[in-house]
């Protein structure tokens, strides 16, 4: 019994950690915690406004080692997908793909939630934009 | 409790930590309210608790029953354990406040994450990079954590008053929503006392 | 008249309990007479027994000064700082191993063995010689047999170490009446419940072991509100360090590397030990050390000591700035700082406690004495003489069970009150599952494998039900002693549901009955030996006295047959004597002494008409 490999590859060599200027139009910033460990979870992607495709994506966790897998893991698959895709993301697929814990599942939600705030945040400001 | 009455003397049932009749050591109760013989209320008068607590340590504690009978001391050890439990609980509002629910049969907020207002996430946010930076060495980030450190410890204030308040308010009418009301005030406040902790922890750690 | 005299058989009729502080460095035993606690001291005076233990050649067991003066002579023979070894595993020690001069046997995990002399002992076996020695010592300064102890030990201490602590004991053959943390005891001795209400921190810095305390008093209550600590820092650590810079300063001047050698390194560590306690009380001191007709030495001042140490020193205010948050009060809240443990001598250590703490610290109580005192004071409350004190003391590590995927649940936080309890209801997961196995540990840390295993408890034997369908109830509680014990229960039948103990560092139950048997025979061993030596001893005293009574005119004037028959007898003992069988030789003994009998007489009579006449014989 012990953390799933995948959950240490991601802890120890997370992916896509860094930042996007935020005020970047093509930039959609997530930012989610959960109360009961103190986690925070910033999650930013970024648009090509032409095809819709998320093109790169960027994260910065602060808590846990499952925190931090799910929300590396969330970066990489975001990548290529349109918002559409990246929306239909499920946190159950990462519990499976990471092997969490039960008592980690929280982790996998707040990372589906972060693409989902940042996803959020890119349409308001397109929107925005638009009018 | 004591269903069966009094192991020793047989004498009837009653709920108290000692035989009525022989002044023996019983089985003690499992619920915190009941074996400290208080009212079943959220507002706990802390000072006149510690009294008790340390009262019945007097009373019961496996120091006193060293020369007692195989049963008085297992007692002494079962009722010390819960007595002990049953104070670090109701001493702290959070945690008596937690116990309620779950005796209520609501769940404590724990695993249903709640949203966390997206301002003070914001802060949250710069306040683990400053944290990152002051680990990494860099004390330029001290004065601003410390700025936030007050702010937090502020809020955490404020909380606890509304979940006095509310605590109150529910002793008067027994009402489910306040309960309601109460886990979600239980929610925001560990929020930010996880985080007044991980800055104090990060402001003091060398 | 009478009534003055009076005696209170009350208190005969329990067995005595003393109390022990089993050190790193020192140990002593102590109780309470009717004014107080009061230290044992040894057959040779001191309070202080050196915790060492040696197996010179003969292959006799050798326990405190004498032990310790084993150290240079035959270091691969003696084992010092065993407590540092209590409760780890092999894994655990091997950094400060390389600084020990005894083998380790690594041919377990769980359990250290050491090789003293071709024979192997566990740490808690070697702690059991000291144990015993102490209690000979009470038992012939009190006069009367001695089986009960509370024993001391650090208060960061987990379970493991303070299982092998109750393992020492019952392998000496005492009852561990209760197992007391060090700065609780200290605070005990002090007396701080003069003062009725208050805050107060004790430092506890020993030989091996750091422990910060903070106690709340009230009314006679001393209720700890957090602990913490590291229990393997103290002054081996202050001796290492300069022990290792000494032997690379030596390599330099010498042009050889004298730490291959375990007597220089021994002849050195007493010179660094020699030099650190001088610097206690003097600005400078002189290291010196000689070997095979070289001499090193070197001035030592307490700036350049300072500097040496700051970093130990330091170590132990992490700890302190923790324990003062967990114990959620401020600086200012706390009235009394009190110093306990040997290294608490260092100026270094004062200063930093005084800075950290912004109080002058006590230390009007002998740092060395004070927790074997508070030991006896909690054995005078165990055996109901002393009533107006009550300890409440925490458990300093949080106690957790490992989930699914190697994560951890919190069931007992750190700093909880002890006794204390939670209970968790396990289930199956597969139908027909006859076993669910719980892992168990203590830590703060997130993941198992970070935390320090405990033990492993296997609900053996479940009814077989549909998956998910068992509900065994499984109670852990941490008992005042601060050892865990669990016990369960069939939710469903409401019968005791048996579990299996496999302790991860540790010896099992049967382990140490095996060693406790093994302690009795030795134990009888010794004895007979004891026997025989003193049958040998008292035939040649008598031996010589009659080849002196030879001399005498009493003996000239006794009949040939006489004669005869004490000349048969002398001759039997000096038989008997080497036979190994004591027995035989009191018997012999006494045949000499009734053979002689009317000699001895006559030789009185000489003696006396001689005296009287003014003469000598």
């Amino acid at each position: 019994m012990s953390y799933s490999e995948k959950v240490l590859d991601h802890y120890n060599n997370p992916r896509n950690v860094g930042s996007f200027d935020k005020n970047d139009p093509t930039v959609g910033t997530g930012m989610v915690g959960a109360p009961e460990c103190g986690d925070v979870m910033r999650l930013q992607l970024k648009v090509n406004p032409e095809t819709g495709v998320i093109e790169d994506a960027k994260f910065k966790t602060f808590g846990c080692g499952s925190a931090i897998a799910s929300s590396s893991l969330a970066t990489e698959w975001v990548k290529g997908r349109t918002l559409d895709q990246a929306l239909a993301i499920k946190n159950v697929e990462i519990v499976n793909e990471l092997s969490l814990p039960p008592v980690k599942i929280h982790c996998s939600v707040l990372a589906e939630d972060a693409i989902k705030a940042a996803i959020n945040d890119y349409k308001k400001k397109r929107d925005g934009e638009g009018r | 409790m004591n269903a069966a009455g009094c192991w020793k003397c047989g004498g009837e049932p009653h709920d108290s930590l000692f035989c009525k009749f022989c002044n023996t050591l019983l089985p003690p109760a499992t619920d915190y309210y009941r074996f400290l013989g208080l009212e079943r209320r959220l507002d706990v008068d802390v000072p006149a608790l510690q009294d008790h607590y340390y009262r019945l340590s007097r009373l019961v504690h496996p120091d006193r029953f060293q020369n007692g009978t195989p049963n008085e001391r297992r007692f002494s050890l079962d009722a010390t354990a819960i007595l002990n439990d049953a104070y670090r609980t109701l001493r702290d509002p959070v945690a008596r406040a937690e116990y309620f629910l779950r005796e209520e049969g609501l769940e404590p907020p724990g695993q249903n994450t709640r949203r966390v207002p997206p301002e003070l996430l914001e802060e949250v946010f710069e306040v683990n990079t400053a944290l990152e930076e002051l680990r990494g060495g860099g004390e330029s980030a001290r004065p601003g954590l410390e700025a936030a450190l007050a702010r937090f410890r502020a809020l955490r204030g404020e909380l606890d008053a509304d979940l006095g308040a509310l605590f109150a308010l529910y002793d008067r009418g027994r009402e489910r929503d306040v309960l309601m009301k109460i886990r979600g005030a239980l929610d925001r406040r560990s929020f930010v006392s996880n985080l007044v902790e991980e800055v104090e922890e990060g402001l003091t750690a060398r | 008249m009478s009534d003055l005299l009076q005696i209170d058989f009350s208190s005969v009729q329990e067995p005595r309990i003393v109390g022990i502080d089993l050190g790193t460095t020192n140990s002593l035993v102590a109780f309470m007479d009717l004014t107080g606690p009061r230290i044992i001291p040894g057959p040779d005076g001191g309070n202080l027994v050196p915790s060492v233990v040696s197996r010179p050649a003969s292959g006799e067991l050798v326990v405190g000064n004498a032990a310790r003066d084993l150290l240079t002579s035959v270091p691969e023979r003696t084992a010092y700082s065993v407590k540092r070894l209590m409760g780890r595993g092999a894994a655990d020690v091997q950094e400060e191993l390389r600084l020990f001069p005894f083998r380790i046997t690594s041919d377990s995990d769980s359990v250290i063995h050491l090789e003293l002399g071709g024979k192997v002992f566990t740490p808690p076996e070697l702690s059991a010689f000291m144990l015993r020695q102490l209690k000979q010592n009470a038992e012939s300064y009190l006069g009367e047999s001695v089986s009960r102890a509370v024993i001391t030990v650090p208060a960061y201490f987990n379970d493991a170490q303070r299982q092998a602590t109750r393992d020492a004991g019952r392998i000496a053959g005492l009852e561990v009446v209760r197992l007391v943390n060090e700065p609780t005891a200290a605070a005990l001795a002090y007396g701080l419940d003069k003062r009725k209400q208050g805050v107060v921190a004790v430092y506890d810095l020993g030989g091996g072991t750091f422990d910060i305390s903070i106690l709340r008093l009230h009314d006679g209550i001393f209720e700890v509100l957090a602990t913490n600590g590291d229990t393997h820092l103290g002054g081996d650590d202050i001796d290492n360090r300069l022990l290792r810079i000494a032997l690379e300063d030596i390599q330099s001047e010498w042009g050889e590397d004298v730490s291959t050698s375990a007597e220089a390194v021994q002849l050195l560590r007493r010179a660094v030990i020699q030099a650190k306690e001088s610097l206690s009380f003097a600005p400078a001191t002189t290291l010196e050390f000689e070997y095979h007709g070289r001499h090193y030495r070197r001035e030592l001042g307490r700036d350049l000591f300072d500097k040496l140490i700051a970093d130990i020193v330091d170590r132990t205010l992490g700890p302190c700035r923790t324990c003062i948050r967990d114990a959620g009060v401020k600086v200012e809240e706390i009235d009394e700082v009190v110093l306990v443990g040997g290294s608490t001598r260092i100026p270094l250590v004062r200063n930093a406690v005084e800075a950290l703490f912004r109080a002058r610290p006590h230390t009007e109580l002998n740092p060395d004495e004070v927790v074997a005192l508070g030991a006896a004071i909690q054995a005078g409350i165990l055996s109901g003489k002393v009533d107006n004190q009550l300890l409440l003391d925490v458990t300093p590590l949080s106690l957790g069970i490992e989930t699914m995927g190697g994560g951890v649940t919190r069931l007992i936080q750190r700093n909880s009150t002890i006794p204390a309890s939670a209970t968790e209801v396990f289930t199956t997961a597969v139908e027909g599952q006859k076993n669910v196995l719980i892992h168990v540990l203590q830590g703060e840390r997130e993941l198992a494998r970070d935390c320090r295993s405990l033990a492993r408890f296997d609900l053996k034997d479940l009814e077989p039900t549909p998956a998910g369908m068992a509900r065994i109830e499984v109670r852990f509680l941490i008992d005042a002693n601060g050892i865990l014990n669990v016990t369960a229960r069939d939710m469903r039948t409401g019968r005791e549901q048996g579990v299996e103990v496999k302790p991860s560092y540790g010896l099992t139950d049967e382990q140490v009955e095996a060693m406790i048997r093994e302690s009795l025979e030795m134990a009888e061993a010794d004895f007979k030996e004891r026997q025989v030596r003193e049958a040998q001893v008292e035939a040649d005293r008598i031996r010589l006295a009659v080849e002196k009574a030879k001399q005498s005119e009493a003996y000239a004037a006794l009949s040939g047959e006489e004669k005869q028959r004490i000349e048969a007898a002398a001759a039997a003992l000096a038989n008997t004597c080497h036979s190994g069988d004591h027995l035989a030789i009191r018997a012999a003994i006494e045949a000499l002494d009734r053979a002689t009998m009317s000699l001895a007489g006559k030789m009185m009579d000489t003696a006396v008409s001689a005296a009287l006449r003014g003469t000598k014989i």
